[in-house]
């Protein structure tokens, strides 16, 4: 659904952001994008977007370039940024106003996800909401627009524990094969259970771009029995349950990916998970 | 939905949206201050008070009164309402990625800039001039005059001519971001703020004639000013369209 190919891009000349960056994106799964502050995690996603232009490389998605921004395009995306908008409309009248644009909004959908986040009264004003239920009003107005590709910039800040996982419930439900949602965030543990796939970036170079039954294939996440060789050691943590380990999976053992431990993994080990998922 | 459905809703959008005064705009947010009518009381108030000052001997020289009044509220206001917020939702997307073409972004933009917020600043500031320059005679002559000079065609030219002028510039600054040109945008900026520069002086009274004040007359408001507008206008088209080729 995206292909990203030897992408360039700063803000200054003499602070480059992302660096030939070649990459695919494939539909039918949530992808997470995690990274440190500040290494590109919103930039990769506005130039997706098309709201930032490549500086060399390009960005094709769905068969068009983004910074066209050309209509049948801009109605199959939806980006929901960080920060959301403090509009004096009320909930009923944003939506009127904005669900005309997507062909495939559904008001069903948009009552039933405020439902889910225990919100009802649709004539409150959104200015006087706190953050964290304006941050629900845009996140089920992003699910209900139904388009293709759903980009979410850290949706899950601002939000309530119940809430995260009101969230991660619905975005299992939503998925299906045609759609991609692509979610930043530097909290790996809210998308614990839900990420078909991940992606991290580390200062303008990309760490890994990896579908989760690959990671589980080739690493084992658990806890430390003692016999593990410390060559095949790529993070380890302490719990009270004992050590918590990212090791090679050299016997193909089943278990469970942690976003978080494989986060750490990608970072302290670098040279070895490198090699291990063959990124250059 | 057709295409003009989506430059109606474009325009609706932009009506509402326009008017809400970000957070770090002066402090913290009242809700009254994010209403639409915000702007227009600020409107009201500037007119207002120049009303009053008109009614007074301050100016009483007649060249170019209204010119720099209502140029002074445009350079001073409009930049900010206009260029500020819509550069503000630019860098957050909401406006850029909204489903529409590139043209009837443009002309709902056009629309918004050189139609209706003129139309409703031109009301607000005209509704305060008539009731400041009313009080402004009773409380220094001693006699209430509730009369608006309908018949100087200036005090609606004036305003509409200088609102065009700031709305392409403007514009040209939401093109220039929009396709990210750089020297247009810094052309933009440059229009937006050298009347900004030159009215301050102006209005402190340090030009009383020569060249300057011309620059702010009702004659060179008729010509000049939709002049650059149109070739800023007509300039930015011309860019959007060339770098969409």
């Amino acid at each position: 659904m995206i292909e990203i190919k030897n992408l360039d891009f700063y803000y200054k000349r003499n602070h480059q952001v992302l660096k030939d960056i070649t990459m695919n994106f494939r539909a039918g799964r949530i992808t997470g994008l995690l990274g440190k502050n500040g290494v590109g995690k919103s930039t990769l996603l506005h130039l997706i977007a098309g709201l930032q232009f490549p500086v060399e490389g390009t960005v094709n998605v769905m068969g068009y370039i983004p910074h066209k921004r050309q209509l049948n395009f801009l109605q199959n995306i939806f980006l929901l940024n960080e920060e959301v908008p403090e509009t004096t409309l009320s909930i009923a009248k944003f939506e009127k106003v904005n669900a005309v644009f997507y062909p495939a909004f559904s008001h069903e959908d948009f009552v039933k996800y405020l439902a889910e986040f225990e919100i009802t009264e649709l004539k409150e004003r959104i200015d006087k909401l706190s953050f964290g239920t304006r941050k629900k009003v845009f996140i089920s107005f992003a699910l209900a627009v139904n388009t293709k590709l759903l980009l979410m910039d850290e949706p899950t800040n601002g939000l309530d524990i119940p809430t995260k996982a009101t969230l991660r419930k619905i975005l299992r439900l939503r998925m299906n094969d045609e759609r991609l949602i692509i979610i930043s965030t530097h909290q790996a543990r809210d998308l614990q259970n839900i990420l078909d796939s991940v992606v991290i970036l580390n200062n303008e170079n990309l760490l890994l771009n990896a579908a989760d039954s690959e990671i589980t294939q080739k690493l084992y996440f658990g806890i430390a029995t003692g016999n593990e060789s410390p060559d095949t050691v790529l993070y380890r943590e302490p719990s009270v349950a004992g050590d918590q380990i990212v090791r090679l999976n050299t016997a193909n053992e089943e278990s469970n990916l942690d976003v978080e431990l494989l986060f750490n993994a990608a970072f302290q080990s670098k040279e070895l998970f490198a090699k291990t998922f063959n990124i250059k | 939905m057709n295409s003009v459905k989506r430059i109606y809703y474009l325009i609706k959008r932009g009506l509402i949206i326009p008017y809400a005064i970000p957070s770090d705009f002066g402090g913290k947010r009242k809700s009254w201050q994010s209403s639409s009518y915000y702007f227009y009381l600020w409107f009201l108030l500037f007119a207002f008070s120049m009303g009053i000052l008109r009614s007074t001997d301050f100016y009483s020289y007649e060249s170019n009164v209204n010119g720099m009044v209502y140029g002074a509220v445009f350079t001073l206001i409009w930049p900010f309402v206009m260029t500020r917020e819509h550069c503000k939702k630019i860098n957050r997307g909401f406006a850029i990625l909204q489903p529409a073409t590139t043209t009837e972004k443009f002309l709902a933009f056009a629309i918004i800039s050189l139609i209706v917020l003129p139309i409703h600043y031109i009301c607000s500031s005209a509704i305060g001039f008539y009731l400041g320059q009313g009080l402004g005679s009773g409380l220094f002559h001693g006699n209430f005059i509730w009369a608006y000079d309908w018949s100087r065609v200036s005090l609606y030219v004036t305003p509409i001519t200088v609102s065009l002028f700031f709305a392409a510039t403007s514009f040209s600054l939401f093109v220039s971001l929009l396709i990210k040109n750089e020297k247009l945008q810094l052309v933009g900026m440059a229009a937006v703020l050298i009347p900004v520069v030159l009215a301050v002086p102006f209005m402190l009274g340090v030009y009383e004639s020569g060249i300057l004040p011309q620059l702010f007359s009702n004659t060179a408001a008729y010509v000049v000013y939709p002049l650059v507008a149109i070739a800023f206008l007509f300039g930015s088209f011309i860019t959007l369209k060339r770098e969409r080729a």
